[in-house]
């Protein structure tokens, strides 16, 4: 009953002409993006306060916060900035794009260290995607500047008498932050360069040792990949707010991150098929496994969600709920948080129950285009916040045009990453296995 | 070779009920399959000692309804559970019984998230309730007396052979014609069974 | 390197193996057949039916006797506990869950590994799963029935338990459902029941087999009716594959909710060492790891002892040793990431719990867990340990061990050490604390080989399809062979 196999020659398998269009179109987002930040943010105000942040001094913004519904009171110290930055839709946008990236990365490895075979026809694209790396490494450099931590990060300038984050100093410090950023990315980039690398050297030789050997080394690499995007999560997201502290939080970031890589891959793959590439390589099987894997991992990020929300919410301990206070005290903030039930797991949830929903194209653009929407709103409900206590709902034109901009690069990135190699790992033994896999 | 025929010890005006036809292997069942559904049976089945891939298009079987069973009882069991523990622990509604709310440790009678464990705990419970009691309702077991149970060579139904069997409700059943049709069709053995 | 050229050609695997190693060895594009070769439906049938037809070895003999010694020191101790009261423990005043909650986490997490196998790697399709998800399920079965035995005991007045379920009584009062300990009720409950329909449920068809080969009146009688009157018709395997499907479908969530669950007692409360956000995920996979340790100690003797060797082979062990091995470092990573949050937080008493664990006077127990759960796994880096039969036998041990202690470790630290240094007291277990642990061990082996005595061992059906898949792929691999071929060489119609 299985399909007799496609010839793979006879397949359109290059993105060929569609890599010009695809950085002509990233570039006009880009421009588009940074010409709307520039002028908007200009309207907004948004680069009135580029310089050091004088939050330090103590009474300015302790006063602000008191007045807002937030729980600092007068004089106490608090872990987290309250006043708003550009730098914090840019650490939204490009959180959004790296958890897609680190997707992608875990996606190659797991292929790689389970043997898997339906996945073979789409692993190129992964590793494609996962080159984009490079691309966050540049993105993350601003926030990465003494300038750019000062108005994201108490703990580089903490609040005088801040016991709390003394206690942290030895972790939480520049220096030492910088080495591990660099240290995550290094790991990063090296494993997705190679795994690609590899993988693109067995298009034209076939060595099948390749194979082996990218198996044998890939469970090294998920232990890195594991403690990297853990800390990474805890550096990048989770000292926002120095105080706070949540053990789940790592996996939380990477029940994210491979829902939404998954939700990208099928736009790829739907969008190379509507120019004519991959067209029978990549058969409604492989959609369909990739629709249950966005199905699986938006259970499992609810899961993780909801784990962390509970055992946080039911002990109340004032040290750890403060950070959901925070999330729950404004009734717009309220609102987002009933968007992350609802949205991100029981609207997505029903829809990808069935099977035909996942199988058609259109339903699982939709459901993909929804899934990274809901994920964007997820980073967004991570990072804003923080500022003023949750007091105020900080939403500006900002937002959107800085993730334009970065999705425009990360455009790019991608189609600089794909052309001139085939779309499919075509050398892999297993991609005969792959072009004929049915579900039962 | 003819059809055997077996024939029920105690029957008083035995009568054909069944066609048993055995097949070596899935691959001759699978065309066999195609030919008898071609044929028009409507009342006919396949036995194989597993489920045999690609058989439920060779015999032309429709889609289960068992998913809509069990979506229907797991949300009877998610709504039924929560709307469980609201009544008993935070209403004093008496409807049959008397609801009771009472307060430990200040906190709140009625509060979503500390409801959902069981909440989630009885849908999977009455989902799998629908999809094993479903299954044998829609498969019409327990049911110990069949007809099948008359023929030795059907014990190797079991194990490691392949039977088409064509029921006396079939519009097309004659036992001679169909034994010879099944014979022709390549089968090791056909036996008919009375009752 | 000796291992990579292994993989890339059969014959050149170094001579140190056993020929059973073989079919661990794959070539990158080809998947070597699970079932060792020469099997066909009627084998599959005659070496598994082959175990409960014939009379009772001296071995099952002999390890039917020692586990029904053990369970019945339980007959006794249990009848003193209730009637004399749960003093009898070691509890005492700040460490109120003694034993009793160590035995329950540890044997509900043993209680994991079946549905693993037979739900999460059914929808993975791992079809290896298909030789041991049988005694998987039933080992499931049956540790969870050894957990729920705890908490029963545990409550003091045993004739109450009742009350732990919403049924009507005198009092009129209805189970706090704020409470996670009733959550338990209903997630363990839950868990044993859809456990056992699914486990009940992929047996039919082989009970069917066993009924059909029946000779004696009582067996054909026993068997006919466990079977339900399976004919094996394609309309009803229909529905039952789409069951099963179902079914898989419900338990995967399930499984990942029971220990979640458990692991909320703990979590939910703000015991140094307990409150901590990761403990679901964490307690899930310690369970699964844990429960396939356990299937190891008892699929490796079996398969030998019933002659099953080339149903489940070393391919299929050595899978479970990787699984355990993934989920062992699972467990590794859960307490790096505890013990820095435990510093990162700031919070003294949660710095002291974990130092305390470490050095303090439990810290024999934490080193026992560490190197039992963390360390002994990484043997498994090594093919050669990996595919080797008394060194998975050791480890599954080790880890059997190393998993309770994880349990002890979590319960009795934490109580005996919390935020009143004037109320710390050590635990010390006393011997009816023992005898009954050794007795819910003696009620598991002794569920266990009555199970392997008149059940079917393996899955014959699901083992006799993954057969017919194996030379669907063999006819196809010869038929597609030119075209694949064509397929590896260098692209050149690049378009």
């Amino acid at each position: 009953m299985a399909h007799t196999p496609i010839d793979i020659t006879t397949e359109n398998r290059s993105l060929g002409t569609l890599a010009s269009g695809w950085i002509t179109a990233g570039a006009l987002l880009a421009v588009i993006g940074v010409l709307g930040t520039l002028l908007l943010g200009n309207l907004e105000g948004a680069f009135e306060d580029l310089g050091p942040a004088h939050h330090s001094s103590g009474t300015e913004g302790a006063a602000a916060e008191g007045h807002s519904q937030g729980p600092g009171g007068h004089g106490e110290s608090h872990g987290f900035i309250s006043e708003w930055s550009i730098y914090h839709p840019y650490l939204v946008s490009a959180c959004f794009f790296l958890t897609i990236t680190l997707g992608a990365l875990f996606f190659v490895l797991v292929h790689h260290i389970t043997r898997a075979g339906w996945s073979t026809a789409l692993r190129r694209i992964a590793e494609g995607i996962s080159r984009n790396f490079v691309l966050m490494l540049i993105l993350f450099i601003p926030i990465l500047m003494p300038g750019g931590m000062d108005h994201l990060y108490k703990w580089l300038n903490p609040d005088p008498g801040d016991a709390l984050i003394g206690v942290k100093e030895s972790y939480l410090n520049y220096d030492w932050f910088l080495i591990r950023i660099a240290a995550y990315f290094v790991i990063w980039i090296g494993v997705s360069t190679y795994f690609h690398r590899k993988s693109v050297a067995q298009d034209s030789s076939g060595d099948e040792s390749l194979t082996v050997h990218l198996g044998a080394l890939s469970p090294v690499a998920v232990i890195l990949f594991a403690l990297s995007i853990t800390f990474a999560a805890f550096d990048l997201l989770m000292s926002l707010d120095a105080h706070w502290f949540s053990t789940i939080f790592g996996v939380y970031i990477f029940a994210g991150s491979v829902l939404s890589f998954h939700a990208v891959l099928a736009l790829t793959v739907l969008w190379l098929q509507s120019r004519g590439r991959l067209t029978r390589a990549v058969t409604p099987e492989h959609l369909q496994d990739v629709g249950k894997m966005m199905f699986a991992f938006t259970v499992f990020w609810a899961y993780i969600a909801f784990s962390q929300y509970m055992l946080i919410w039911y002990a109340n301990i004032p040290e750890e709920t403060v950070w959901y206070l925070r999330r729950q005290s404004t009734w717009l903030w309220g609102f987002w948080g009933w968007l992350m039930v609802l949205g991100h797991f029981l609207v997505p949830f029903l829809f990808l129950l069935s099977r035909h929903i996942k199988r058609r194209k259109t339903t699982l653009v939709v459901g993909a285009i929804w899934v990274l929407a809901m994920h964007w709103c997820d980073m967004y409900y991570l990072v804003m916040p923080q500022i003023n206590g949750g007091g105020e709902f900080p939403f500006r034109m900002l937002d959107v045009t800085i993730l334009i901009a970065m999705g425009g690069l990360y455009l790019i990135g991608m189609a600089l990453a794909l052309r001139g190699n085939s779309l499919v790992a075509e050398g892999d033994p297993k991609l005969p296995e792959s072009l004929v896999f049915e579900n039962v | 070779m003819t059809a055997n025929i077996i024939t029920a010890s105690g029957a008083r005006n035995p009568e054909p009920v069944l066609v048993l036809a055995e097949f070596e292997t899935p691959k001759q069942l699978m065309s066999a399959a195609e030919k008898v559904r071609d044929g028009g049976f409507n009342h006919w089945d396949c036995h194989t000692p597993y489920p045999v891939h690609g058989l439920d298009q060779a015999m032309g079987v429709r889609p289960t309804l068992l998913p809509w069973v069990v979506l229907a009882a797991g949300a009877t069991g998610c709504i039924g559970g929560l709307a469980m523990q609201w009544f008993m622990n935070a209403t004093d509604l008496s409807i049959l019984f008397i609801g009771y709310p009472y307060l430990v440790s200040g906190k709140p009678f009625w509060s979503i998230p500390a409801n959902i464990p069981v909440a989630f705990e009885l849908t999977i419970l009455l989902s799998a309730f629908g999809a094993f009691f479903g299954m044998l309702i829609f498969n019409g077991l327990p049911r110990f007396h069949r007809p099948h149970f008359r023929s030795e060579r059907f014990r190797r139904a079991t194990d490691d052979r392949f039977f088409i069997a064509i029921d006396k409700r079939d519009r097309h059943f004659d036992p001679e014609s169909n034994a010879a049709f099944l014979e022709g069709l390549g089968a090791n053995s056909v036996e008919v069974i009375e009752e | 390197m000796k291992d990579l050229k292994g993989f890339i050609n059969p014959n050149l695997t170094p001579g140190w193996e056993s020929p059973e190693t073989l079919n661990t060895w794959d070539k990158p594009g080809s998947r070597t057949p699970l079932i060792g070769a020469g099997n066909t439906d009627a084998t599959v049938t005659e070496k598994v039916c082959r175990v409960i037809e014939g009379p009772p070895t001296i071995g099952w003999i002999i390890f039917f006797l020692i586990s029904a010694s053990a369970l019945s020191l339980l007959g006794i101790l249990v009848p003193y506990l209730i009637f004399t009261g749960v003093g009898v423990w070691g509890v005492n005043n700040p460490v109120g869950w003694g034993y009793a909650i160590v035995n329950f986490v540890f044997w509900v997490g043993i209680g994991h590994a079946g549905t693993l196998i037979s739900a999460i790697l059914f929808l993975f399709r791992q079809k290896w799963r298909t030789s041991i998800n049988r005694a998987a399920e039933a080992m499931t079965i049956f540790a969870v029935i050894c957990a729920g035995l705890f908490p029963g005991i545990h409550v003091g007045r045993v004739w109450f338990a009742y009350w732990m379920f919403p049924i009507p009584n005198q009092m009129e009062l209805w189970p706090n459902f704020r409470s996670p300990l009733l959550w338990d009720v209903f997630a363990v409950g839950t868990y044993f029941t859809v456990s056992l329909l699914f486990w009940y449920m992929g047996m039919l068809p082989d009970l069917a087999s066993v009924r059909d080969r029946a000779k004696e009146k009582i067996r054909k009688v026993a068997y006919s009716v466990l079977s339900l009157g399976w004919t094996g018709s394609n309309r009803q395997w229909h529905n039952y594959e789409r069951a099963y499907l179902l079914l898989a479908a419900l338990a995967t969530p399930l499984v990942l909710s029971v220990h979640s669950v458990v692991s909320f007692d703990f979590a939910i409360s703000q015991v140094p060492g307990w409150h901590s956000t990761i403990f679901p995920p964490y307690f899930v996979a310690g369970a699964i790891f844990s429960g396939f340790a356990m299937v190891m100690t008892l699929v490796v003797p079996a398969r030998h002892l019933f002659g099953l060797k080339d149903v489940i082979t070393m391919r299929h062990l050595e899978n479970m040793n990787k699984i355990i091995m993934v989920t062992g470092m699972i467990v590794g990573y859960a307490y790096l990431v505890e013990f820095f949050i435990a510093w990162y937080s700031g919070n003294e008493v949660e710095k002291f719990t974990f130092l305390n664990r470490a050095l303090g006077p439990y810290a024999w127990a934490y080193w026992i867990m560490v190197s039992c759960n963390v360390l002994t796994p990484q043997i498994f880096w090594f093919k050669k340990m990996r595919t080797n039969l008394k060194v998975m036998f050791i480890v599954s041990i080790f880890v059997n061990i190393g998993m309770w202690f994880e349990r002890f470790v979590i319960v009795i630290s934490s109580l005996a050490n919390d935020y009143l240094p004037s109320a710390w007291d050590y635990y010390r277990p006393t011997i009816v604390d023992v005898g009954i642990l050794i007795g819910s061990f003696g009620l598991f082996f002794t569920l266990f080989s009555l199970f392997c005595r008149f059940l079917p061992f393996v899955a014959m059906y699901e083992v006799k399809g993954v057969i017919a898949g194996q030379e669907h792929a063999e006819r196809q691999e010869e038929s597609a062979g030119s075209s694949t071929e064509e397929g590896a060489s260098p692209a050149t119609a690049m378009t």
